[in-house]
């Protein structure tokens, strides 16, 4: 896998900004805490954080991002998204109490093929496509990825969602063999893996659309709704 | 017109931010919805049109500083930006008014 910083946006430095300026006061905006490894040593910090914003907005199933994208938000706050990326186990044995205590919907973004992988294979995996756990391992010998049974097992009340098959990213030139690999294989890991079809995507680095017009039209072949990227949250379909 | 103590302000927010180990912390941001589906709607209706014009000004702000201080531009400054806008108001913007503490929390 590279390292090279790849293009996230499709518009200049002038659009993008004038794009935010106009998302931000129009109130076409999300409000959203991102999560990768969630250690059982900072427990608290995310407690308090989940409870202070727990006092100031509500949960967000993918239903309600429908009714905030049809201007039909009728809860008495706004809505927040915490989303716990990359399928480590400490967001379910750390986070996702905390999530249930306050009352709110995590978002969990999954590499399709890291829960399948023995667990030997999972460290060298994770060292070599970017997927950084906690600094302290706590898991030392163990799995560090959730399971696939533990995440059917809380899919009815939290929203599980493709994080490519192997962490990647897209540029304008990926070929087609990657964007099947990642996008269509892994659409189909996940659905065997979990039992429902993901409705939602991101890629590493939250690229967008625009960037690659083949991938957006494999994202919308595999019925994708919607894609979550570093600024915007689109909806596809 | 940004006075320095603002803009220096502004970027000691970038730096303790950025000094943070991304890898385990929860950060706040703002997405905007874009809705890409055929037939719909120009743009999503505001949900609180006078938080999100609060929100508007406090990015032109912080934008400006940003563009005061930095010749050259490009989208990671755009993403601090964001990073530090979302960090200091994702709370505070989100408080009820004071005259609805008497009520049940309404946000409309």
């Amino acid at each position: 896998m590279s390292d090279e910083n790849p293009k996230l946006l499709p518009e200049s430095v002038k659009e993008t900004v004038e794009f935010w300026r106009g998302g931000l006061a129009g109130g076409r905006h999300v409000q959203v805490i991102n999560f990768h490894a969630t250690p059982s040593y900072r427990r608290d910090e995310y407690r308090r954080q989940l409870e202070a914003c727990a006092r100031y907005y509500e949960p967000m199933s993918l239903t309600d991002l429908d009714d905030f994208f049809a201007g039909n938000w009728t809860k008495p706050k706004p809505g927040l998204i915490p989303v716990v990326f990359e399928g480590f186990r400490d967001g379910i044995d750390v986070m996702l109490p905390i999530l249930e205590e306050f009352g709110f919907i995590g978002w969990y973004f999954i590499p399709s093929i890291f829960p399948g992988l023995p667990v030997a294979e999972q460290r060298p995996f994770a060292a070599s496509h970017h997927l950084w756990p906690a600094k302290t391992e706590e898991y030392s010998g163990e799995r560090m990825t959730l399971s696939w049974d533990e995440a059917r097992a809380i899919a009815d009340k939290h929203v599980f969602a493709c994080h490519s098959r192997t962490h990647n990213f897209i540029t304008p030139d990926s070929t087609e063999a990657l964007l099947q690999d990642e996008i269509v294989t892994s659409t189909a890991e996940f659905v065997a893996g979990i039992g429902r079809r993901p409705e939602v995507f991101a890629w590493l680095y939250g690229t967008q659309t625009g960037v690659n017009p083949r991938s957006d039209e494999l994202l919308r072949q595999q019925g994708y709704k919607y894609l979550y990227s570093n600024t915007k949250i689109q909806k596809l379909q | 017109m940004l006075s320095d103590a603002f803009i220096d302000e502004v970027f000691a927010d970038i730096e303790r931010l950025t000094s943070r180990d991304y890898a385990e912390i929860g950060v706040p941001m703002f997405l905007i919805a874009e809705d890409l589906s055929p037939g719909a709607a120009a743009s999503v209706p505001p949900v609180s049109p006078h938080r999100s014009a609060l929100l508007g000004a406090a990015f032109d702000q912080v934008w400006a500083a940003i563009v005061a201080r930095k010749p050259e531009l490009d989208a990671v400054d755009i993403s601090r930006a964001i990073e530090v806008v979302a960090d200091r108001y994702i709370l505070a913007l989100a408080a009820s008014e004071f005259s609805r503490l008497t009520d049940e929390p309404t946000y409309v």
